[in-house]
C-alpha cells in the first residue's frame, strides 16, 4: 500500500485546522469588540450594523473584510450585537461602529473622521490601527488585551465605564 | 432544628427610573468572560485581572467550588496553597493563612462583598455564621499576607472575600437538599434575578442540622480532664439574606442588604476549653455607587450585631456567658484614573464598635467597652510600562478606646484586678500600614512579583478589656482563676516580604505558580500571656497581653493543568516554618501562654487533585497530606504552666465529589470528606468521616 496521499491529507488537515483556528480567533475578537462597546457610557446597544472598511487595492484588507463579514453576517454578541457590512471607503460608512481591516492603513484617519461624524467609534483587531485612527483595538491571542487610543477616544467623545476603563490599556 | 425566628420582609418597590444599566458595580461574570480569567477588586480596590495583581491572590470560581462538592466555605478553601483548614467539630473550622492557625484564629479578615463577617469582639470567624449559601457564591478571593492598608485591622494573615451573585447581572434560581452521615440534613436556595429593567434582588435561605458523633469519650475530652461528651449538642444553622440592587440612574446604583443568621456548634475556645455556643447575628447595609466625572465613588454603610451565648466547660457547672457585639462602619471612597497609566483610590472610613460581656453567674462581671476608629487611605496603581505594574497602598488608623462604666467595682472580692479604671480611659493607638508591590510580565508566559507589606493587628475587645473569673472545676480542672484583657496592649505589627513567579506551561495547558516569603510579627498578643498566683478564691490571675515576637518563612509551589479539556489536575505544596521568641516560654514542654505557633504550625501540606468532566457528569478526587505537629492543650493543676504540648500525627485527608446532571434542571451528587477514616486535625477532637448526597434543582 502506498501512502502518497498521506502528506497531502495531513497538509490539508493542517490547513483546515489553521483556518478554523484563525477563524475562531477572529470571531472571538469580534465578540470581544461587541462586549467592549457595551461598556461605553451612553453607547449603542442592541443590534447594530458594523461597517467594515477595507482597501480594495490591498488583498490582505479585502480578505480580512470578507472574513469579518462572513463571521458577522448573522450577528455577533448579545447586549451589543454587531452585523457586518462591507464598505470600500470610509465615506460610505453610515454606522456608529466602523471596523477597520488589516492593510487599510491609508484610510485610518478618514475612518475615524467618519465615525466621529456618525457619532460613533472605530474598532479593529489590528494593533497597527491603534496609532492611526482606531479608538478600540482588541487582541485575544495569546491572551486578551484591550487597547484604547486616548487621542482617538477623545476625538470621538467616547468614554468607558470606570470599572472597565481601569482594566484596559490606554495608548 | 432551631427555627428561624425572623421573617425577611421584602421591601416595597424601589423607585427606579431610567435606561440601560451601567457598570458601577463590577459585573464579574461578563468581565471575567471578556478577559478569559477571573477578575477581582480585592487586590487593591480597583478592578484587576488575576494575572496582573501585585499580590499573592487565589480565586475560586463558582465552578471550582462546585467541583469540590464542599458544603461550606472552609472545605472549599482547603486545597489552596498556603491555607490551613482544621476541622474540629461538625460546625467548627479554623482557617489559617500561612501559619498561626491556633485557637479561634483571629488573623484573617473575612468579607462578604466587602462587609466584614468575623465576630468583632475577638476577631475570629464563625464560618457557619456567615449568611451565604454555597449557591450564592460567584467566587471566593483569597489574598495571602497582610493587607490592612486596604482593608483595615484583622487583615493580618490574609483576606477571604466572598463575592455573591449580583442580581443586576446574574440570573440564578436554585434549590439544594443535602443529607448524609452524622444525621446531617440541609436545605438551601438562592434566587438572583431582576424584577424589572433596573431592579433586582438576591434572596438566599438555608439551614442544616447535624450531630457530632464522636466515636468515644476520648474524642470529645479536653486534656484538662473535663469530659464534655454529655455536653455535645446538635449543630445547626439557619440563615437568610436579602440583597436588593437598583439602577437608580445611568451612572448610579443603589444596594440594600439585610441578613440574619443563627447557628449552634460544639467548639473549643481559644483557651481550648470545650464549649457549646450559640451565635445569633444580623446585619443591615446600604451602598451607593456612582460613576462620575471624578471617578467611581462608593458610599458604604453597614451595621452588624451579634449575640453569642457560651456554655463553657462542664455542662453541670458551666458558665453562662454572653457577648453582645455591635459594629457600625461608614466608608466613602473614590477610585479614579489619572492620565493613561495611573489609578488612584482615596478612601475614608469610620467605625464604631461596642461589646459587653454579661452573665447571670454571680462570679462574673459585665464589662462594656466601645471603640472608635477613623481611617484614611490612598492607593496608587501605576502601569509604569507595558511590562511593569506597581501598586502602593497606605493607610492611617486612629483608634480610641472608651469604657462605659467602672470595671473594678462589683468584681468578685479576691479577683484582684490588676488594672484600674483610668487605664481603660485615654487608650489611643495611631497606626499606619502599607502594601507595596510590583509585577513584571516580560511576555505572555512569565510573571514576576515582588511585594512588601506592613500590617497592624489591633488588640480585640477581649484582648483590651475582657474580665472574668471562674470557680473550681468549671472551665478547667485548675482550682479557680480570673482572666483580664490588658488595656495597654500594644498593636502587633506584621512585616511581610515576598517574591513570586508564575509561568504558563502550554505543554500541559497549565500554570506553574510559586512564592517565597518571610514575615516578622512584632509583639503578638495572647490569652494567658502572663499568669501569676495571687491567692484568694481566684488564685490564678491570667493576663491577655503582648508576649513577644515571631518569625515565619515559607514556600508555596503549585502546578495546574488541563488535558483534553475534560481532565483537570493540580498539585501544590506549602512549607511553613515559624520561630517564636516569646517571653513566657518556660521550656519546650511547658508554657503559660496559649500561643505556641512554632509548634502548632503544620510545616508541610501537600495537595493533589484530579477531575474529569463528561457531558453530563463530573468526578473529582482531592487528597491532602498534612505533616505532624504539636498542638497546645490545657495542663492539669499546674499553676505555673497552664498549657503543654501534645503531638498530632500526620494525616491524609481524602475528599471526593461526583455530580450527575439528570436533566438540565436536576443535578444529583454524592460527596465526602475524610474518606479514609476519621482524621486528627487538632488534639482534642477527631474530624469524622462525613458523606452526603445532594439534589439540586435549577429552575
Amino acid at each position: 500500500m502506498t501512502l502518497n496521499w498521506l502528506p497531502v491529507a495531513l497538509a490539508a488537515f493542517g490547513c483546515f485546522l489553521f483556518t478554523a483556528s484563525a477563524h475562531a480567533n477572529e470571531k472571538k475578537d469580534i465578540e470581544t469588540i461587541a462586549k467592549s462597546i457595551g461598556f461605553i457610557n451612553g453607547g449603542p446597544s442592541g443590534s447594530i450594523t458594523m461597517d467594515i472598511v477595507f482597501d480594495p487595492g490591498n488583498p490582505e484588507s479585502v480578505a480580512h473584510a470578507d472574513e469579518v463579514a462572513a463571521i458577522t453576517s448573522g450577528g455577533v454578541g448579545s447586549k451589543v450585537k454587531l452585523t457586518g457590512n462591507k464598505v470600500a471607503s470610509p465615506g460610505e460608512a453610515t454606522s456608529a461602529v466602523i471596523f477597520v481591516t488589516r492593510g487599510a492603513g491609508g484610510v485610518y484617519a478618514a475612518a475615524l473622521d467618519q465615525a466621529v461624524a456618525n457619532g460613533g467609534l472605530t474598532v479593529s483587531n489590528d494593533v497597527n490601527c491603534l496609532s492611526g485612527g482606531c479608538v478600540l483595538v482588541v487582541q485575544t491571542k495569546p491572551s486578551v488585551d484591550i487597547f484604547i487610543s486616548t487621542a482617538a477616544a477623545g476625538k470621538a467623545g467616547v468614554e468607558f465605564a470606570s470599572a472597565f476603563s481601569m482594566m484596559i490599556t490606554k495608548k | 432544628m432551631k427555627k428561624l425566628q425572623f421573617i425577611a420582609v421584602l421591601p416595597a418597590a424601589l423607585s427606579a427610573a431610567v435606561t440601560s444599566a451601567g457598570a458601577q458595580s463590577l459585573d464579574y461574570s461578563t468581565i471575567s468572560e471578556l478577559f478569559g480569567e477571573p477578575v477581582t477588586t480585592s487586590a487593591n480596590g480597583s478592578p484587576q485581572r488575576q494575572s496582573e495583581v501585585a499580590l499573592n491572590l487565589e480565586i475560586l470560581t463558582a465552578e471550582d467550588i462546585a467541583r469540590t462538592g464542599a458544603r461550606n466555605i472552609p472545605e472549599a478553601l482547603r486545597h489552596i496553597p498556603g491555607v490551613d483548614v482544621r476541622r474540629h467539630t461538625f460546625g467548627q473550622y479554623e482557617v489559617g493563612i500561612r501559619g498561626y492557625n491556633q485557637g479561634n484564629a483571629e488573623r484573617i479578615l473575612v468579607l462578604v462583598n466587602g462587609r466584614q463577617v468575623y465576630t468583632d469582639f475577638f476577631g475570629q470567624v464563625v464560618w457557619d455564621g456567615i449568611p451565604v449559601e454555597m449557591s450564592d457564591i460567584q467566587q471566593i478571593e483569597v489574598v495571602k499576607g497582610p493587607n490592612t492598608a486596604l482593608f483595615g485591622f484583622n487583615a493580618v494573615s490574609g483576606v477571604v472575600n466572598v463575592i455573591t451573585y449580583n442580581p443586576l447581572y446574574d440570573e440564578v434560581r436554585t434549590l439544594t437538599a443535602r443529607g448524609g452521615t452524622q444525621n446531617f440534613y440541609e436545605g438551601s436556595g438562592t434566587i438572583s434575578q431582576k424584577v424589572s429593567e433596573n431592579v433586582g434582588f438576591r434572596l438566599s435561605l438555608g439551614g442544616y442540622e447535624a450531630k457530632d458523633d464522636f466515636d468515644d469519650v476520648e474524642d470529645a475530652k479536653d486534656s484538662g480532664g473535663l469530659d464534655i461528651s454529655s455536653a455535645v449538642e446538635d449543630t445547626d444553622r439557619a440563615s437568610v439574606a436579602l440583597d436588593l440592587w437598583a439602577q437608580l440612574a445611568d451612572n448610579i446604583q443603589g444596594n440594600v442588604e439585610l441578613t440574619k443568621n443563627e447557628s449552634t456548634r460544639n467548639e473549643r475556645l481559644v483557651t481550648h476549653a470545650p464549649s457549646t455556643n450559640e451565635y445569633d447575628t444580623y446585619s443591615v447595609r446600604g451602598r451607593v455607587l456612582a460613576d462620575t466625572p471624578i471617578g467611581l465613588i462608593e458610599f458604604d454603610a453597614y451595621h452588624n450585631e451579634s449575640r453569642v451565648d457560651f456554655e463553657i466547660g462542664d455542662p453541670e457547672a458551666n458558665i453562662p456567658l454572653q457577648a453582645d457585639n455591635r459594629i457600625t462602619v461608614v466608608k466613602l471612597s473614590d477610585t479614579f484614573e489619572l492620565g493613561s497609566s495611573s489609578i488612584f483610590r482615596v478612601a475614608g472610613e469610620y467605625r464604631s464598635a461596642s461589646n459587653i460581656f454579661t452573665s447571670s453567674a454571680a462570679e462574673l462581671n459585665g464589662d462594656d467597652l466601645t471603640y472608635d476608629i477613623w481611617s484614611g487611605s490612598v492607593l496608587w496603581d501605576w502601569r509604569a510600562t507595558d511590562t511593569i505594574r506597581t501598586s502602593a497602598a497606605f493607610r492611617y488608623d486612629n483608634f480610641e478606646l472608651d469604657p462605659d462604666g467602672p470595671f473594678v467595682a462589683g468584681f468578685p472580692v479576691g479577683a484582684a484586678n490588676p488594672f484600674t479604671d483610668s487605664q481603660y480611659e485615654d487608650q489611643t493607638r495611631e497606626e499606619y500600614s502599607y502594601n507595596l508591590g510590583v509585577t513584571y510580565a516580560p511576555d505572555d508566559v512569565n510573571t514576576f512579583r515582588a511585594m512588601t507589606a506592613r500590617g497592624a493587628d489591633l488588640p480585640s475587645f477581649v484582648e483590651f478589656g475582657f474580665q472574668t473569673a471562674f470557680l473550681p472545676g468549671t472551665v478547667t480542672s485548675n482550682p479557680s482563676g480570673s482572666i483580664y484583657g490588658d488595656p495597654e496592649n500594644d498593636t502587633s505589627i506584621v512585616t511581610n516580604y515576598e517574591l513570586g513567579y508564575d509561568r504558563k506551561v502550554d505543554a500541559i495547558n497549565g500554570l506553574f505558580r510559586s512564592a517565597i516569603f518571610y514575615q516578622y510579627n512584632d509583639e503578638m498578643q495572647s490569652f494567658d500571656g502572663f499568669v501569676e498566683k495571687t491567692g484568694g478564691p481566684f488564685e490564678d490571675r491570667s493576663i491577655i497581653t503582648n508576649i513577644g515576637d515571631s518569625e515565619m518563612y515559607g514556600v508555596e509551589l503549585g502546578l495546574d493543568g488541563v488535558y483534553d479539556e475534560r481532565w483537570n489536575w493540580g498539585v501544590n505544596y506549602t512549607f511553613i516554618e515559624i520561630e517564636d521568641d516569646f517571653r513566657n516560654k518556660l521550656n519546650e514542654a511547658q508554657r503559660s501562654s496559649v500561643a505556641a505557633y512554632e509548634d502548632s504550625v503544620v510545616n508541610h501540606i501537600f495537595n493533589a487533585r484530579l477531575g474529569y468532566k463528561s457531558d453530563n457528569w463530573t468526578a473529582d478526587l482531592f487528597g491532602q497530606y498534612r505533616s505532624s505537629f504539636d498542638d497546645i492543650v490545657e495542663a492539669s493543676n499546674n499553676t505555673n504552666s497552664q498549657y503543654r504540648l501534645e503531638g498530632v500525627n500526620s494525616e491524609v485527608i481524602v475528599s471526593a465529589n461526583f455530580a450527575y446532571d439528570i436533566t438540565d434542571m436536576f443535578t444529583w451528587s454524592v460527596s465526602g470528606t475524610s474518606l479514609l477514616g476519621d482524621t486528627q486535625q487538632s488534639v482534642e477532637y477527631e474530624a469524622e468521616t462525613v458523606v452526603w448526597t445532594a439534589l439540586q434543582v435549577n429552575f
